[in-house]
């Protein structure tokens, strides 16, 4: 709730609306319901006019109440949204969380849907339900203590008994359709990933089998839901009808001309209180996603722009993911100065991609000095232009993907340019990229090429930049590398292994060779090796 | 709007509402005669009216309760039905998709099941109550129903004049939020991109100023939006207050009513345009789940290999006969027939994108040839793929896939010169593989991806060559070895290296959409 600080105004006015909307709409029924047993009895005409007048009056006020109300109530939720969205961003950028997974991603958008749920469809509603209660606790006094003692009675129950009740239940079913929405995710991606093998072992049905309990416990799950929700709402429906009863029980015999319209006054209540149950009875799931986004973002800050890298020095650096039981980099050390060219070469799995992304995102081994030899503090690494494996591209135009929206200096004509070199000429400037996941693999290589040529900084830092790319972009890309003066890159493309200084092999998470090309190749070591195996290329 | 659903739901739907209106209708008129005895008689409620009253209220709620929970079972039996179908289309290309696939069923699937859930049950029986009610007044006070026939128009009559220009704006708007969304989940997910840029300041600003101009131009379109429902809900008013206007004239000056029927009347009233009011806002839920209906569909265009076009009756290893491959218009084999015998090495050479592994494909049964026939020795084939996919597993449960006993396990990686440095792990072969780290070398790999194929002894082996660094003893080990499988097993492999051509038989080249034998080869 403190997120709604600056929309206070607009959020007090929406309630005091609703309220009144709501009023006058449960007045507009009682009225209706007087007038009927008002005009058997011979009342001035003028009277029923009136009535009438009013009621019309009344419905249109109701109308108009709501329209401001919501129009007030959305806009102060999108305000909201939108710097819940800002903040979570601001503190997301500089976190070491991964967010690059389909599961993550899904999850936080449900999560910023839970919240617009949490402020348009929990909590105001429920507060104009329980002010229109009180009041309507405090109208009932007028048909006698044991009258206002049951409308009492009926709001707890409704507003608070039911809700609770199934509270419990509605988390736990929650929390099972995550878990159960967690485990399918990770078979079906094992599914896709393995689909191959699993063909070809005969293995595809039975492993296909072994999807179906998930998807069935989905079903199991949203029928669960909908039997908790349906619950709901037939014990209020059972509430409804003693409430019926009870009013004509109670009142027939001292005030039996307002039976009809207190009688319509409850149906109205009714029709206005039970569909807060259903939301109230989530608000602890919904409450706990909507603190999971209200991070603390106090102590996170954005680096300024650290000064210009001479050189970054890799001390011993072990390296093990969390969670796995092995080193996947072991006592590595390396040293790139201004003006150098290092290649890393290696099998898949020999730990390049990994010591990429440490130097890239940083890590204790890791130092960064700049001209006069000074630590460069930070992990920072906005000097260097990279192209780490997981590339990232954003549902935006091709220019404000290449510019960073609009960080990056670089004239149209320049993009144009480059996508032309690139044989992407299918691409303009203007270009909506509505989905990211569409453009392939080698799409997203050349754009991020384009990318680092607009930065045009003076390091390059790449993992595989030529990989599902034809031989003709290959050498035209690693053409405009090469002329770049200083370059860390990893690949498996060894066709220009001889125009950098430095080569490093690596196996099994160590760098079991460097040196330079000549070097290497008189020693008749690993790289010679790889280099005579990639000659034999047909 | 198109319903699709099948007739009998349609129909069980309806006879459901039907029946819930028919309850709440005969409630309606046992309160109304109850009432009329308190009010207009001065007597006590009779014990059997508050029975009759009590009776249809709860047969009513019963209904609704009924009408609801099979509503939502239908919908999520149809849901799951639906998901299968999207995961029946999961074929050996789709990983290079799989954060879409993923997506439809996660995310699009997920917000079209209210459609199936709320929207189709809720249009059905909103026009059923709409008719039944209208039936049910020209009996209880026939004036009210030519009022609701004379209002209801207006509704659709608004949505025509009106209601569509609004429609457009808030499907624009719908699409915006999804592209805002879009926007704010992509800059999250790379948000290394962005730190990488240095470009903080600048993606914080372009958000910030998305965000204004959303809510802005949201609220814009909200308006309209929020305008359309105030209409139906000022065509509701003008619609019981007319009713209401035309009961108390009745009452007072013609005296034409009883009361009975003037609270019946209006009782129902706001039923029937409540209901009306329903399906216009219903219209437009509706028609935002659909366009994530299109996304599912996508999917489901694709075709789907249920049969296996190959036989396995061949005395040959792998026989062809007039066999046409290739994606769509590009043709990569044309009429090619091709006899490999039941053992030794065929190597396959030919320059990238020829069709290399789309031939692969069609010996694994994985890509249906245009014409022709395809027939092999055995369906046991054993594929080793130039790919590595590593799930969470065990080394040893990688090569055994649960089906060989360990020591037959360690006896092949013995072979195969593995057992060396995988007893140097902390758990041997038993040693984990998590997020895809293998604490093995690059050569270590290929002969980890060999034995779980050799393990089966498969009398037809499909091999990509495998382009990782191999040092020269690991390589000399895994041609003795092949030399030595070739004796009893069919090997095809597509070649990159002179190297390996030494230990082949036979040595075929893709050119001109032909499968030609190279001189060399026996």
């Amino acid at each position: 709730m403190e997120y709604l600080k600056s929309e206070r105004k607009q959020i007090l006015y929406s309630i005091l609306l609703g309220l009144a909307g709501g009023l006058v709409g449960i007045a507009l029924f009682g009225l209706s319901g007087y007038m009927i047993s008002l005009s058997f009895f011979d009342p001035p005409f003028f009277v029923i006019i009136l009535i009438i007048a009013v009621i019309k009056l009344f419905g249109m006020m109701k109308g108009a109440f709501r329209y401001i109300e919501r129009l007030l109530s959305h806009e102060a939720t999108f305000k909201l949204i939108g710097r819940l969205r800002l903040n979570y961003f601001k503190s997301t950028i500089s976190s070491e969380q991964n967010t690059h997974s389909v599961k993550f991603i899904q999850k936080l958008n449900q999560y910023f849907e839970q919240v617009e749920n949490y402020y348009i469809r929990i909590i105001y509603p429920y507060i104009v339900a329980v002010l229109i209660s009180l009041l309507l606790m405090v109208l009932a006094v007028y048909a006698g203590l044991g009258f206002a003692a049951m409308t009492a009675i009926i709001a707890l129950i409704l507003l608070f008994a039911i809700p609770k009740l199934f509270e419990g239940r509605m988390s736990g079913t929650l929390e099972s359709r995550d878990q159960t929405d967690d485990a399918l995710y990770a078979r079906l991606y094992h599914y896709i990933h393995d689909y191959t093998n699993l063909w070809v072992t005969g293995k595809k049905e039975s492993e296909k089998e072994k999807i179906a309990p998930g998807i069935r416990r989905i079903r199991e799950n949203e029928n669960r839901m909908a039997t908790n929700e349906s619950l709901m709402q037939f014990m209020a429906q059972g509430v409804q009808l003693s409430a019926i009863i009870m009013i004509i029980v109670m009142l027939y015999e001292q005030t039996p001309l307002w039976v009809p319209m207190i009688m319509l006054i409850a149906l109205s209540y009714f029709d206005l209180a039970m569909p807060v149950m259903n939301p109230a009875s989530q608000y602890r799931t919904v409450k706990a996603a909507v603190s999971e986004l209200e991070l603390d973002i106090a102590h996170t800050s954005i680096p300024d722009m650290p000064s210009e890298v001479s050189a970054i020095e890799v001390d011993h650096l072990d390296f093990r993911y969390p969670n796995a039981s092995l080193d996947v980099l072991k006592d590595v050390s390396l040293t790139v100065k201004e003006g150098e060219k290092h290649v890393i070469i290696g099998s898949s799995g020999s730990g390049k991609t990994t010591l990429i992304d440490r130097i890239i995102d940083g890590d204790k081994a890791v130092t960064l000095y700049d001209e006069s030899g000074r630590t460069v503090p930070g992990a920072s690494i906005a000097q260097a232009s990279v192209m780490p494996q997981q590339l990232d591209f954003y549902n935006a135009s091709v220019m404000d993907n290449i510019t960073m929206f609009g960080h990056i200096e670089r004239n149209r004509t320049a993009v144009e340019s480059d996508l032309e070199l690139l044989e992407m000429a299918h691409y303009t400037p203007d270009t909506m990229i509505e989905f990211t996941g569409r453009l392939s693999g080698g799409e997203q290589k050349r754009l991020q090429f384009i990318r680092m040529l607009a930065e045009n900084k003076s390091w390059w830092i790449m993992d595989e930049p030529t990989a599902r790319l034809d031989d003709r972009l290959k050498q035209k890309i690693w053409d405009h590398i090469l002329s770049r003066p200083t370059l860390i890159v990893s690949t498996h493309d060894l066709s220009r292994l001889e125009s950098f200084d430095h080569i490093h092999y690596m196996e099994q998470g160590r760098i079991i060779e460097s040196g330079t090309y000549e070097q290497l190749m008189q020693r008749h070591g690993p790289v010679y090796q790889a280099v005579q195996r990639f000659r034999d290329f047909l | 709007m198109k319903l699709n659903m099948p007739k009998k739901y349609i129909i069980l739907y309806s006879a459901l509402s039907a029946l819930g209106v028919l309850a709440f209708i005969l409630f309606g008129h046992h309160l109304s005669l109850l009432l009329n005895d308190i009010v207009i008689e001065g007597e006590a409620p009779r014990v059997n009216g508050l029975v009759w009253v009590a009776l249809f209220f709860f047969l009513y709620a019963l209904l609704s309760f009924v009408y609801r929970v099979i509503g939502a079972r239908v919908a999520n039996e149809r849901i799951e039905h639906l998901t299968h179908r999207v995961v029946s289309k999961i074929d050996d290309q789709t990983r290079k998709h799989s954060e879409s696939m993923l997506n439809a069923i996660f995310v699009h699937l997920e917000k079209y099941r209210p459609f199936e859930k709320v929207f189709i049950p809720t249009v059905i029986q909103t026009t059923v109550k709409i008719t039944i009610i209208i039936t049910a007044m020209f009996f209880i006070h026939r004036n009210a129903a030519l009022i609701m026939i004379f209002t209801a128009p207006f509704v659709p009559l608004y949505y025509i004049l009106v209601g569509l220009r609004t429609k457009d704006e808030s499907e624009a708007q719908a699409s915006q939020f999804d592209e805002l969304g879009m926007l704010f989940l992509n800059l999250i997910r790379g948000k290394n991109t962005v730190q990488y840029t240095g470009a903080e300041r600048t993606v914080i600003a372009r958000l910030k100023h998305y965000n204004e101009q959303y809510v802005r131009e949201t609220m814009h379109i909200l308006k309209y939006a929020f305008q359309s429902t105030l209409m139906l809900e000022f065509i509701t008013i003008l619609g019981i207050g007319l009713i209401a206007l035309e009961v108390g004239l009745q009452i007072i000056i013609f005296e034409g009513i009883t009361f009975y029927a003037a609270f019946f009347t209006l009782l129902l009233a706001p039923e029937f345009y409540n209901a009306l009011k329903v399906l216009g806002i219903e219209f437009h839920n509706g028609k935002l789940s659909q366009g994530n209906l299109e996304r599912i569909e996508e999917w489901l265009e694709n075709e789907e290999e249920d049969d296996d076009y190959r036989n396995f009756n061949s005395s040959k290893a792998v026989e062809l006969d007039g066999v046409s491959i290739g994606h769509g218009e590009n043709v990569l084999l044309e009429n090619v027939d091709l006899a490999l015998p039941e053992t030794g090495f065929t190597a396959i050479t030919g320059p990238s994108g020829i069709g290399k592994s789309t031939f692969i494909r069609m010996l694994l049964g994985l890509h249906r040839p245009g014409n022709g026939t395809v027939a092999l020795s055995d369906a046991g084939i054993g594929y080793i793929s130039d790919e590595v996919y590593f799930s969470d597993t065990t080394i040893y449960e990688y090569v055994s896939d649960g089906e060989y006993a360990e020591a037959a396990v360690i006896e092949l990686l013995e072979k195969l010169g593995l057992m060396d440095s995988l007893s140097n792990l902390d758990k041997g072969i038993h040693a984990p593989i998590v997020n895809h780290n293998i604490p093995l070398s690059g050569g270590e790999i290929v002969r980890l991806k060999m034995a779980r194929v050799l393990i089966r002894r498969p009398k037809i082996i499909l091999m990509d060559e495998p382009t990782e660094f191999l040092d020269a003893t690991t390589e000399e080990m895994i041609m003795a070895y092949l030399a030595e499988l070739k004796l009893e097993s069919a090997i095809i492999a597509v070649v990159h290296r002179r190297k390996l051509l030494k230990i082949a038989d036979h040595h075929y080249t893709f050119s001109d959409r032909q499968i030609v034998l190279q001189k060399g080869g026996s």
